[in-house]
């Protein structure tokens, strides 16, 4: 099909060419072809286009005087598998399958194009394959809607599905708008689906998308209809060809603080290691930030690692990470873009204060069998595709393992883990079928397991597992549906069996089921609708302890399970109030409900919960406690230029479920507690404003965007908290309130020899106990900084392109270096050197830096060929400085010792090797 | 488990020593050490000082005055300083059916602990050693057992002693900067030497997850299978205090504040109030916990540990040398001969241990 592509684009260049001389006369012998295609060439005014690698050795004998170059060119290519075919004066040799060259039937006939004053290059010319009708050239005019209807007065509704032009796979966030009806414009959905208003008559619709060749398509709207349209990637080796990506977009939705990526733009940021890593990209997006590296979580303008909805395929990921942070959960292979909302979240997701993470995976190639294959130091990946029913159902198959075993073989003799081992695994399965154009089928499959062993007593291990179906309606052209149901499960396991009488087997789980349908009415000119309802089932194991192996003296124990039911019902309407002005008006109302039978306690009310303040005990049954509360979600627009924009918004959030971990990070041992009688929501509200500015014809993006932010009932942790098989959990914690503010500044480049983005962030982020039953306050009951509050923060990734197959990529981060408590005062107990602590996040460790650099060799484009590999080599700390991710003071034999601890403190080196197929 | 996972970052990472800059620090909090138990209660006052600041400079608590009062409204006043900040107070048996508490009068202020009944600790069945494979560490483990079960929470602390010698055998040397000819019937040799040590932590357990009251091994000591320690023969003291949950809650802490900060998966450090406090300055934080608790303890001889002994390899033979080389004074022989010297570390062991044999040594040799 690329093949075709590269013809079509010669063509246009050359199809205004002249009628001339078009007689050769020539005498060959068995001569390569080529030497009667340059005499052709010479003697008339002829091109000829082939692919080289189809004339490869092939040897041509031709005797002929003063005769038609296509007649001689036919007659040399005879008993070939190659087909001549001619356009003007471009002569184009093909494999097997001759072009059409002629316009379609028909064509001319009609009345109402016969205005049309570009070259026409016809539709089957590309798509003579194809039986479907779909829009796929610029130039030619496509009718929506019946002629014979009475003029439609205003605007008309136009939709249909953007497909990638190759794999048939639905495009998301393809920017479609008019350029001269300054603001009028619409973005695709998660299934390529779009919807626009335009008014009828003549009209030229632009199409921009990330990583795509930009396109037009020229109409004339009558009435609505259906218009579906096949983008193309951008070519490399084409100069007139640009890339762009949303650019419009950002400035034109009314959505703040949004960030969007294609995996493609991912794949040439440096990684630590050699893979393409999900959790690390979003890391440098402005207003994300981390405790330092290699930690699980990451924190959105100032919210807690627990705080960010990671959405899968629909289905809640609870642990994001591989192997302690070094790799993310997702395999890059599959996954086709994410989005990061951090301020202005669609009404249609809930539960989670910060952030929403929502990664989905690729529909498989509806037209042809492929794969790629990688292999790395530590990781391999393999991935397939391909239709099973043609054009209608295909699959996608990933599959990720890990060998790191020699990791652990680096260790130190002494350090006795020689025995241990660690790994992973991850499968990934989507399916899609297209019933007709009104319903489509998607299910997804996801599976992943993490061990770790340091010797033969102790071990580790976790599992994720997401499922879902969805159902995607077309009710009407304006009304489409998404019906999905789904399960997720995480569970963790520890088992230690070092002492034979204490040995025992610690195990949590999540499991939870969850339905939603969310529709989409594109309610006329000034209305788009969203609106659905979702369920969602919890059932948490909160804990189990039991004995391991027959000498063990461990006592089982399990904890009651935690099961509650959180519902939703939402509308959102995207209220295009002029043309200037947009509104986003979202509300969500969640009810979360607790269910029984379980026990709990109840405590007196002017203190905080404890054993001592305990004054009943009582079972629940059924739904006996429950929360429930409206969600807001606003956002306003006013474009000022169709290249500046500022908007401003607020939102509110509540989150049921919470991560119970007093370390600063995201451990793989973290278990989850819902809402329950003694353990409120969490609740969290921010404003944000943004100025947008696009400049250089769209190609550079600006923003700022400013925020504030309050979160209360975010939770804390009360002195020697036991967090693990608590069953009274709510005397080991405390609520805290938080407060967070930043600005951000962004500029990304998204177009040229050099792509990438830089961000500057001042933010700050503090948290107070404030409770006035908490008896010794941190910090006295003053507020304090958050573990993450890192005031500066600069990001720049960036890529620059020497030639079509070489790039070079670098990553670029500084930050404030995070606050830590520090001991204030030392003494002596027990034989020993001991610390005192007084104020919490007190000291801050130096300041973060680090620059990743990468080389990437990029696919030849050469189509002929089977397989197609890319390589990159990068280097991880280039500078190996020895960042902090802490300094702190530990006793050895009793003896007080300060330390630094640096977690990449050298260089790190990478390769990768990548097969397309 | 979070601390195996900190190794293997470590493994990766740089860990460096460090002394950070700035820091904002305090001095002068009390700091109290010690339990009310049955016989002669050891308390030992100190107080805080800044992180900068070494040891040798810290203050010495010696006019103090202590006494251990007893629910019933008698008090134990017969307190004797034994310097260093120790203080000794005759209490007696403690009564089961009593409670008991610290109180100290210090530069005019009163500190008091909490009224606590004694916990009557039980006996330790046993004190033994484990070592899984060669090149294993030898762990020396203690286990006990409550059926009476008022807590199960423990405590334990130890004071291992230890014979070893030198590698060789020397004639002439330095002992006590005395140059003198050695002699192996008296202590006047660097041949025999001894060493000791005590626990420098704490050294808890608990067996509130298992279905008995039960302490099955718990280690106390891990000595790598090379250390001299157990080269000729090791003894161990210990001592054990079932001690409540808040006491064993509040020592954790402590513990974990300096053992497991700054990794990856440590939890921020805390700071939990014990359970003395000042009487005339109410909030004011004091530092300790003092449990009433009547230890018991057991003292054994474990000269099975030469089993578990992987003895380096011995390198000294191969550097006897006929010439003096600098510094060194100590020679292998003395005769009117040439005299054969060897490195110090090869001849004296009180480099590593002292002359200090314990009463209770069964060794002949001095």
């Amino acid at each position: 099909m690329k093949t075709k592509a590269l013809i079509v684009g010669v063509c246009l260049l050359l199809s205004l060419c002249v009628r001339a001389q078009q007689k050769v006369t020539v005498a060959l012998q068995k001569a390569p072809a080529e030497y009667l295609f340059i005499a052709i060439e010479q003697q008339t005014a002829c091109r000829i286009y082939c692919n080289p690698a189809d004339i490869d050795s092939l040897t041509v004998t031709v005797q002929c005087t003063d005769e038609e170059a296509t007649k001689v060119l036919r007659q040399a290519l005879q008993g070939t598998s190659l087909n001549v075919s001619a356009f003007g004066n471009a002569l184009f040799i093909a494999k097997e399958k001759e072009l059409t060259t002629s316009l379609p039937s028909g064509y001319y006939h009609r009345e109402d194009a016969t205005e049309s004053d570009t070259i026409e290059i016809p539709d089957n010319l590309l798509m003579s394959s194809r039986q479907d009708r779909k829009a796929s050239s610029e130039n030619k005019i496509y009718e929506i809607g019946n002629a014979s209807d009475p003029p439609a007065e205003g605007k008309v509704t136009v939709s249909g599905v953007i497909t990638h032009f190759r794999t048939g796979e639905p495009m998301t966030g393809i920017a479609l708008f008019v350029r001269e009806l300054a603001l009028i414009g619409t973005t695709t959905d998660a299934f390529g689906f779009y919807s626009i208003q335009l008014p009828s008559g003549r009209q030229e619709l632009h199409i921009q998308g990330i990583g795509m060749k930009d396109a037009k398509r020229q109409l004339q709207i009558y009435s609505g209809g259906k218009l579906d349209i096949e983008l193309e990637e951008q070519v490399y080796s084409l100069k007139e060809i640009t890339i762009s990506s949303e650019r419009i977009a950002r400035v034109r939705t009314t959505t703040i603080g949004m960030e969007r990526l294609a995996i493609k733009d991912m794949k040439n940021v440096p990684a630590a290691f050699e893979e393409t890593d999900i959790m690390k990209i979003v890391l440098s997006l402005p207003g994300v930030k981390s405790v330092g590296e290699a930690s699980g979580g990451f924190n959105v303008r100032g919210g807690a690692t627990d705080q960010n909805l990671i959405l899968f395929n629909d289905g809640t990921v609870y642990n994001p990470t591989r192997l302690f942070g070094f790799f993310a959960a997702f395999n890059p292979d599959v996954v086709k873009d994410m989005e990061l909302y951090k301020s202005s979240i669609p009404s249609k997701y809930g539960g989670r204060l910060s952030s929403v993470l929502d990664i989905n995976t690729r529909e498989g190639n509806k037209k042809e069998f492929t794969g790629s294959v990688s292999l790395g130091v530590l990781t391999s990946r393999l991935s397939l595709e391909g239709p099973i029913l043609s054009d209608k159902t295909s699959f996608l198959a990933g599959g990720r393992t890990t060998y790191s075993d020699w990791i652990l073989k680096q260790l130190p003799e002494k350090s006795g883990y020689k025995e241990g081992n660690a790994g992973f695994y991850d499968m990934n399965l989507s399916l899609s079928h297209r019933f007709d154009e009104q319903n489509n089928l998607y299910l997804n499959g996801y599976f992943s397991r993490d061990r770790f062993k340091f010797n033969a007593w102790e071990q580790y291990a976790y599992r994720n597992a997401n499922g879902s179906v969805k159902w995607r309606h077309i009710f009407t052209q304006k009304l489409t549906g998404v019906f999905t149901a789904g399960y997720d499960h995480y569970d963790f396991h520890t088992q230690n069996a070092d002492n034979p009488a204490e040995a025992y087997l610690f195990s949590f789980g999540i499991d939870q089921g969850f339905g939603k349908a969310d529709f989409n009415w594109y309610a006329g000119d000034q209305h788009t609708f969203d609106f659905g309802l979702s369920g969602l089932y919890y059932d948490l194991n909160p804990g189990s302890y039991l004995p391991e192996g027959s000498q063990s003296l461990v006592e089982a124990d399990r904890m009651q399970r935690e099961k509650a039911l959180e519902t939703a019902i939402y509308v959102g309407d995207r209220w295009d109030i002029a043309s200037r002005l947009s509104l986003n008006i979202g509300l969500r109302y969640s009810l979360f409900g607790v269910l029984g039978p379980r026990t709990y306690h109840l405590y007196e009310e002017a203190s905080l919960p404890s054993l001592s303040t305990l004054t009943a005990t009582e079972t629940g049954h059924g739904l006996f406690e429950t929360y429930q509360g409206p969600e807001y979600r606003l956002s306003a627009r006013y474009a000022f230029t169709d290249d500046l924009s500022a908007k401003a918004g607020i939102n509110s959030m509540r989150q049921y479920i919470h991560k119970l971990s007093n370390t600063t990070i995201m451990s793989p041992t973290d278990t989850w507690k819902l809402s329950d009688a003694n353990l409120r929501p969490q609740n969290g509200m921010q404003i944000a404003a943004g100025v947008y500015k696009n400049f250089a014809g769209h190609t550079i993006e600006t923003s700022v965007e400013a925020y504030y932010k309050t979160m209360t009932d975010y939770l804390d942790y009360r002195k020697g908290a036991e967090l693990l098989m608590n069953p009274h959990i709510e005397t080991d914690i405390l609520p805290v309130r938080g407060r967070a503010c930043g600005v951000e500044l962004m500029v990304r480049k998204t177009q040229g020899k050099l792509s990438g983005w830089a961000s500057y962030t001042y933010s700050r982020t503090q948290l107070q106990q404030s409770d006035p039953r908490i008896p010794d306050p941190v910090n006295d009951g003053r507020w304090y900084p958050a573990d993450f509050d890192k005031p500066h923060d600069f990001k720049l990734t960036g890529n620059y392109k020497f030639t079509h197959r070489f790039s070079v990529s670098m990553n670029c981060d500084y930050g404030t270096g995070r606050p830590v408590t520090l001991p204030v005062s030392k003494y002596r107990m027990a034989g020993g050197e001991f610390v005192y602590y007084s104020d919490r996040n007190q000291y801050r460790i130096p300041d973060f830096f680090r620059i990743d650099l990468s080389m990437n060799i990029e696919p030849s484009h050469h189509l002929t060929l089977l397989t197609h590999s890319s390589f990159s080599f990068g280097v991880y700390n280039v500078t190996g400085r020895k960042n902090a991710y802490s300094v702190y003071y530990i006793a050895e034999e009793g003896k007080l010792q300060g330390y630094r601890l640096a977690i990449f403190g050298m260089p790190i080196p990478y390769v990768s090797y990548n097969i397309k197929f | 488990m979070k601390k195996n996972v900190l190794y293997l970052f470590v493994a990766l990472s740089c860990l460096d020593t460090f002394e950070p800059e700035g820091l904002q620090t305090m001095e002068g909090l009390l700091v109290v050490d010690g339990a009310i138990t049955s016989g002669v209660t050891t308390i030992e006052l100190s107080r805080t000082i800044q992180m900068e600041t070494e040891w040798y400079n810290s203050p010495v608590i010696s006019e103090a005055d202590l006494y251990v009062e007893c629910s019933d409204g008698s008090r134990f006043t017969r307190t004797t300083y034994s310097g260093d900040g120790i203080y000794e107070i005759e209490t007696g048996e403690l009564q089961p059916d009593k409670q008991y508490r610290l109180h100290i009068s210090l530069d005019g202020e009163a500190y008091e602990s909490e009224y606590l009944s004694p916990l009557l600790t039980p006996e330790i069945d046993s004190v033994s050693w484990q070592k899984r494979e060669p090149g294993a560490p030898v762990y020396i483990t203690v286990s006990t057992h409550d059926e009476a079960g008022q807590s199960s929470y423990y405590r334990w602390t130890y004071r291992e002693n230890w014979e070893f010698k030198s590698e060789l055998f020397a004639e002439y040397g330095e002992l006590n900067q005395i140059e003198m000819y050695f002699d192996l019937l008296t202590p006047n040799n660097t041949y025999y030497c001894w060493g000791s040590n005590h626990s420098r932590s704490f050294v808890l357990a608990t067996s509130d997850k298992l279905s008995e009251n039960i302490i099955s091994h718990k280690r106390l000591v891990a000595i790598p299978p090379g250390d001299e320690k157990i080269s000729e023969l090791y003894h161990i003291a210990v001592s054990q205090y079932q001690i409540r949950k808040a006491a064993y809650d509040y020592f954790l802490n402590l513990q974990k504040n300096i053992s497991q900060t700054g990794s990856i998966f440590s939890p921020i450090p805390s700071e939990i109030r014990g359970n003395v406090h000042s009487l005339t300055s109410p909030g004011a934080w004091v530092i300790g916990y003092v449990e009433v608790s009547v230890a018991s303890t057991k003292e054994q001889f474990m000269p099975e540990l030469i089993l578990a002994y992987e003895e380096p390899e011995k390198t000294c033979s191969k550097q006897i040398s006929v010439s003096r080389l600098d510094g060194i004074i100590y020679m292998m022989s003395k005769g009117s001969q040439s005299a054969l010297y060897a490195p110090r570390r090869c001849l004296d062991c009180t480099s590593r241990g002292s002359k200090n044999k314990p009463s209770f040594w069964p060794a002949g040799h001095l």
